[in-house]
Formats: C-alpha cells, structure tokens, sequence
C-alpha cells in the first residue's frame, strides 16, 4: 500500500492533492485482483430481440468497467465483467435474478423485458443485487463497514432491487450491436479485426472515445460501440456506479455519480446515486463533499430509511461520535424502518 | 485470485400462492385497450400482463417485511373486457366487485408502445375515490415515467387500502409510503396537478 504510495508519478500526487488528500485516503481504494460483476441474460421477449437486447446492455456495461483510477491514474483497482447468457431466466422475478446471479458467483443481474415495436423496442430493466455470499474476494467492498462503540456497522448498498425507467431504442441499433456475432473485435496490437460467434467470457479494462478495450483470450481488443441511447441510459450509468463502487474505484464512483446526476431525472435513482456518491467520498475520507451529497438526499426524501442510514454513517465516520445530529438521525431511522435490518437493530442499540 | 467460471444455471421460483381471505382480497382490472387508427385487437391482455410482472416485482424493490410481501401478494392484475369504458360503468365497477382496487381503460398505440388509460382508483363508499383519464401506462422517447406514473397510482392506492384496514405503519405502510413519495416527487408537467394532490395527501399520512 505505502510502496504505491510512493510510486506514484507528481502528476497523479498532484491530482491527489488537487481533491483535499494524499496517502490517507488512498488506504480506501487500494489495487485489488478481486473480481465483480452482472450476468445479463436475455430478456423475456416474444422474439430474438430479447438476445439482443442482453447483448447490447452487456456490451454498454461494458464500456464502464475501467480499472483505473480517474484521478490518479493507477489500474488495476479490482475486476469486473459483465456475463451474457443467451437464455431467458424461466422466471421473471427478482428473487431469480439474484439466484442466477450469485449461481454465477457475481453480484448482480440486468433483467427484464423487450416489447418490439414497428419502429424499435421498448424495454423495462432492472438490477437485482444479491445478498453477499462467500465468495473468492479478499473483501465486500460492496459492504461499507465502520468500527463504532465496539461494534461493527456494515451498510450494503442504498437498494438491493431497482427497476430503471422504461425506455426505447431503435431496431437499428439493437440489431447492429446486440447481435454478437455481427460485433468486429479489432486487436490493439496489430489492428486485425475479426467476429467471434461464440459469447465467451470476455474482460473490459477501459474505455477510449466510444471504445471499449476488452481482452479475451489473452489478447487484447477494442469493440466499438456507438454514444447511442443505450449508452446513455440509466440501466447502464447505474450499474456502471454499482460495480465501481464494489470493486473499490471510489473515485471512479464519483465520476459516475456526477455524471448521472447531471443527466438523469428519476428522483428514486438520483437518491440512491447520492448516496453512493456520498459513501464513496467519506470512504475517502472527504466528509464535506459526503455531507453535501446527503444533504441532498436528505431534501429529496429526508424519512426513507436508506437516506437516513447512509447520512448516520457518514456522520459516525467523520464525527466518530454519537453526535446529536447522529442520534435524531437514528430516531427517525427507528420511526420509520421496519427494524429488521441488520444496520437499525445495531442502530438501535446503540441509541439505546 | 482464482478465476471465477461463470455458470449458466437459472432456477425457477416455486411460489405458492398465499392464502388470502375474500374480503382482504383487491384487484386491479384491466380493461379494453382497443388498437387506434382502426386497428380493433384489443390490447388489455398484454397491459394486464405487464402489469401484473411489474407490480408482482414492487414489493422486492421496497424495504422488505413479511407482512407487505403478504400484503401486496393479495393483489392481482386481472384482464376483464367488461370492466368498463365510460367512467360511469368504471365506478359502478366498484359496486358490484367489492375487490376493485383500480381499474384502467383506454387505447393502445403500438407504433410508440403507449396505452392511453382512463384509471379509477379507490372505494367510493369508504372516502377515496380518484379519477384520471388520459394516463400513459407504457413508455414513449419522450415521456418515460408513464410506467412509474401508473405504478405511484397503484402505490398510493395500496396506501389509502392499507390505512383503512388500520395496517401497521412500519411493517406495511411505510415502505410502500417511501417509494410512492419519491415517485410524486418526479417532474411530469402534464400530471402536475394530481401529483400535488397525491404529494399533498402523503404528507398529511406520515406520522
């Protein structure tokens, strides 16, 4: 950890320093060799075009699954893919998709349905995250864990089960890029391009322009792929934030967030946005920024339990203290949550 | 970092249809969805099933309890081609089928995946009754939170359910209150005023 430190180039300490932090926050986002991600099977659909669809939003996942670190520079902050499967899950429903996702041993699945059109399709998505389970990691990064009064407080992600908003694409489109055998893959080294028919596991590591840098079989290629509507959706962004957030890139998390905030409407998605933004901030140890996103959050819809549990971590990483402001946080957390979950029992008792 | 072979294995759910006494039971009916432009399929059997998926999701995507899961799986989207077109017969729907929660009629556009909807909601005996027309069910380019439109109306119509019965606040009512806020709380300038009056009702519910 230190000897990154230290190799880091005078630019990268620049653009550290540039962001209010140096060595300290660097201990939040670390290399890693640990491996996360979504399986996309095919949609439910009347036709083809479910593949298709699939296909296309495992491929637009794919072009936001850079290991680099966006400040810094420095690669290799965790793996992540997203898995194709050309076959429909026989039950459309979420508790199946976080099955066949941790069958899979990743962390998610894009699902949902395709309606063709005359002139395009029109699908509904979602992401279902599934529960931890153990795993070959060395650590959840997923899970936001903080030491507090003798205990540990794990948060997990704002929402285990989102449904995007419903959206269009054009035929064109889903037929050109979602059909996997029509994709060129052109090799970086000599430029050769070339189609491969069969959807084997295939690794993103970056992205340039409107290319994605995917190695598969040991080499290394580009895939075009088009700023289309696709590209710019919501199922993509969020999922896009998701897995930066989990493989540890918290600065890539930020970027994300940023960028989905500027474009995306939903109130529901922008909280849960926010709140990734904020934790991966505080997780870096920039707490003004991570107050800034939960205020945020707080003024969308300041009694939603999710907004409250990720405002009272933020306030206990950075004031490590039950603060006033901490324990009216967690009043309102115990007004108004169930109180099965794990984080408001542990909140409970420390109210107590 | 031993490599992970993803393996292609999908399970189906075997869920068993909960017990659920008559009166308890509500539904949402789905009536004609005449094709426009002369085209004269009707359209009520495909809403009816994208309903049904997507509200038979909902309660995942909320924070989960027991009692909310056996709540919102008390619910079906039913298909009915007489469950009315003019308001009149809609609302005298709910006379004659003390289970209607809500029900939509309209026309379906296929060329743009947009179904025009006349909805009623709620039970007119027990102060709560509220009518839309013209409400999108599907998705367009340019308006896609038709769908979440239609999905805050269920909510909110399992909200007002839910307090009549006197359900608990924190194990069903809240969850279902969260998401129904957010929902109100996105832009859509054409319902501006019927998300006011639903924005201003939800407040009025929290404790």
């Amino acid at each position: 950890m230190r000897r990154a430190c230290l190799a880091k180039s005078l630019g990268a300490v620049a653009a550290l320093l540039a962001h209010g932090s140096l060595c300290g926050p660097v201990a939040a986002q670390e290399r890693n060799r640990d491996q996360v991600g979504v399986v996309v099977p095919a949609f439910e659909a009347e036709s083809e075009i479910g593949l298709h669809v699939a296909h296309a939003i495992k491929s637009g996942v794919q072009t936001q699954l850079s290991s680099q670190d966006p400040v810094t520079g420095v690669k290799g902050i965790g793996h992540a893919i997203s898995y194709y499967v050309p076959a429909a899950m026989a039950s459309t429903s979420h508790e199946s998709a976080a099955r066949l996702a941790r069958l899979n041993g990743l962390q998610g699945t894009v699902w949902g349905y395709a309606v063709p059109l005359r002139d395009g399709v029109a699908i509904q998505a979602h992401l279902t995250l599934s529960e931890p389970f153990e795993d070959f990691r060395s650590k959840k990064r997923e899970i936001w864990s903080h030491e507090f009064a003798g205990m540990t407080l794990d948060l997990g992600p704002p929402r285990m089960a989102i449904a995007f908003l419903p959206s269009t694409f054009s035929l064109d489109f889903v037929e050109r890029f979602g059909n996997r055998s029509e994709i060129e893959y052109c090799r970086i080294d000599s430029g050769e391009c070339r189609t491969f028919s069969t959807p084997e596991i295939e690794r993103a590591f970056g992205i340039e322009d409107d290319r994605a840098l995917v190695r598969r079989g040991h080499i290394d290629y580009y895939v075009n792929f088009p700023n289309t509507a696709l590209l710019k959706s919501d199922i993509i962004d969020y999922t896009g934030i998701f897995l930066s957030y989990a493989r540890g890139n918290l600065r890539q998390t930020i970027q994300l967030s940023d960028r989905y905030l500027e474009v995306h409407r939903d109130v529901s998605s922008r909280i849960d946005v926010l709140l990734y933004r904020a934790a991966a901030h505080a997780r870096l140890s920039q707490f003004k920024e991570a107050w800034e996103s939960v205020d945020a959050a707080l003024r969308l819809n300041g009694t939603a339990p999710r907004v409250l549990r990720y405002a009272i971590m933020v306030e206990l990483s950075s004031a490590n203290a039950l603060t006033d402001r901490a324990r009216s946080l967690s009043e309102t957390l115990l007004n108004m949550s169930p109180g099965t979950d794990a984080f408001d029992v542990a909140i409970g008792k420390l109210v107590q | 970092m031993k490599a992970l072979f993803p393996v292609l294995f999908i399970c189906v759910a075997a869920l068993g249809a909960p017990v659920v006494a008559d009166e308890d039971r509500r539904n949402v009916y789905v009536g004609r969805h005449l094709g426009s432009g002369g085209q004269n399929n009707d359209h009520g059997p495909f809403i009816a099933s994208f309903l049904q998926i997507r509200f038979n999701s909902l309660p995942n995507e909320l924070e989960k309890t027991a009692a909310l899961k056996s709540y919102m799986n008390a619910r079906k989207v039913l298909y009915e081609e007489d469950a009315g077109q003019t308001p009149a017969e809609m609302i005298g729907k709910f006379d004659i089928d003390k289970t209607t929660l809500m029900i939509l009629s309209g026309v379906f556009f296929r060329v743009q995946s947009q179904a025009y909807s006349n909805v009623h909601l709620g039970i007119p005996s027990r102060d709560f009754r509220l009518d839309f027309t013209d409400t999108n069910i599907q998705v367009r380019a340019d308006f896609p939170a038709g769908a979440q439109f239609i999905e805050l109306l269920f909510l909110y119509a399992m909200i007002k359910e839910a307090v009549r019965q006197g359900l608990s606040w924190k194990e069903v009512i809240s969850p279902m209150h969260t998401r129904a806020k957010e929902l109100a709380t996105n832009d859509i300038p054409s319902k501006a005023n019927q998300l006011r009056t639903i924005r201003e009702d939800l407040e009025r519910l929290t404790p």
